[in-house]
């Protein structure tokens, strides 16, 4: 028998245990009352999605910003739509607003890319989704953000790069489709990283020596021992803390995990092609959007990439890509070749 | 539903105790990813008797719809171990269906102290 965990710090305050027995008490009562109000709203999101409408014009988005009000029904209320310039006053609202925009901007400047699906889809956000919610997702139609709890996490539209990080995924969704597992799944993460990433360097217009190269930064409450969530220059070194424990990413392929949690380790392995990117482009200098990131945009849209491809598979991909657009033995194909050497992903041709 | 034991749970008794772990979100983070543990040898009869009946809806719930795998999203995994720690019963949810008062369980650290 195992003893429950003993914790530090208590980050929340104490509800239940003994209200979970006393089956009269209005808390009880109210709580059983939420989960099945929840569980029937879950019930109808399920069975009646529908899509807002799409944008018919490339270079246009088509922004929807709902909220779900501390409860955990999407998409929530419609608070702020495509054309409503006037900030509202709510800074989860407007961020995600002008965040959807950041990142629509960048994908069609850089890549021409019209939306998630290139075809003009409504990008669709919830914010305030839950109560103290620490996290933020796609769910395969739209992007979820939380407030955080105020303890350990901020609200989840605070970072740019995590907005871009959640639509990227849907980008993802729409080309490669990578398997949420394994070495593909850390693919998709890297991916959604490296966009993320380079969405907030070129609304920053940052160079590659100014860039942080860090996920999340500002997510992080002050009692937190850490800066990010993900460091993509440094993986395992974004957090050290108490009660988090310490950023378990590794940077090279000696140090890669086998692990069954996090869906074999996506958010984990995830820092290996971080990594390899992050020396690509501080190897290219400049601004990290005009070659490295079009060199990972095609091969995201390479058809060679299967859903079940692995970093091996990614790599030669991104070094095959380097070759037809730069020339093989180059600069940048060299640049290529060895980032994913500096990383122990051997690619050769 | 899936885990190792499925259907519904077993009854509780002193000797029980209900694992539940989280699993996903936007990172791996150590110190939320482990598991925390409810003893029912802290719990009175009518306590194991009402985790009880939140751990019947989580296995329907369970049985309802297969967990999701999607970016980022999380998911719960409970499992109840009996006094030699093998596992009786075990189920995963995505965190949406899992009931609420579940997941204030698994959040409300100081709660888990007292017994």
């Amino acid at each position: 028998m195992t003893d429950y965990q003993q914790v530090s710090r208590p980050f929340l305050p104490p509800y239940l245990l003994e209200r979970i027995a006393s089956g009269g008490s209005p808390r009880l009562r109210e709580c059983a009352q939420h989960t099945l109000l929840a569980d029937q709203r879950f019930r109808a999101r399920t069975a009646a999605p529908h899509s807002p409408k799409r944008s018919s014009q490339r270079g246009v988005p088509a922004r929807f910003v709902h909220s779900a009000r501390q409860q955990q029904e999407l998409p929530g209320q419609l608070v702020r739509r495509e054309g409503d310039e006037a900030d509202s006053g709510d800074a989860a609202i407007d961020e995600a607003y002008h965040g959807l925009g950041a990142t629509y901007r960048y994908f069609w400047e850089t890549h021409g890319r019209h939306s998630i699906d290139d075809r003009g889809m409504a990008l669709r956000a919830t914010v305030h989704f839950g109560r103290d919610y620490e996290n933020a997702f796609w769910d395969g139609t739209q992007m979820v953000f939380g407030d955080g709890d105020g303890e350990l996490f901020n609200r989840f539209t605070i970072a740019l790069d995590i907005i871009a990080h959640e639509l990227t995924h849907g980008v993802i969704q729409h080309e490669a489709d990578l398997v949420y597992a394994n070495q593909a799944g850390a693919l998709n993460e890297s991916l959604s990283d490296v966009f993320g990433s380079l969405v907030k360097q070129y609304r920053m217009g940052q160079r590659v020596e100014e860039a942080d190269w860090l996920i999340g930064e500002g997510l992080f409450t002050e009692r937190v021992e850490g800066r990010a969530l993900r460091s993509m220059a440094d993986p395992g070194s974004a957090y050290d803390d108490p009660l988090l424990g310490r950023d378990p990413q590794p940077g090279h392929m000696r140090d890669f995990v086998e692990t069954q949690e996090d869906n074999g380790g996506v958010h984990i392995n995830s820092g290996i092609p971080n990594r390899a990117f992050h020396l690509l482009a501080m190897t290219l200098g400049g601004h990290a959007w005009d070659v490295a990131g079009p060199l990972w945009y095609a091969t995201l849209l390479d058809e060679r990439l299967e859903p079940e491809s692995d970093f091996m598979a990614f790599a030669a991909l991104t070094l095959d890509n380097a070759a037809q657009r730069h020339g093989q033995g180059g600069r940048e194909w060299l640049a290529v070749r060895d980032a994913w050497r500096g990383v122990g992903v051997a690619v050769t041709r | 539903m899936s885990g190792d034991v499925g259907g519904g749970p077993p009854s509780l008794d002193v000797s029980s105790c209900l694992s539940l772990r989280r699993q996903g979100g936007i990172a791996h983070i150590p110190g939320l990813a482990k598991p925390r543990y409810i003893r029912c040898d802290r719990l009175d009869d009518a306590q194991r008797e009402r985790l009880l009946d939140l751990l019947t809806e989580a296995a329907r719930r369970a049985a309802e719809t297969r967990v999701t795998v999607a970016a980022d999203q999380r998911i719960f995994h409970l499992a109840v171990e009996d006094a030699e720690g093998r596992c009786q019963w075990s189920a995963e949810l995505d965190e949406q269906r899992m009931p609420e008062e579940l997941l204030l369980l698994w959040r409300d650290r100081e709660a888990l102290k007292r017994g």
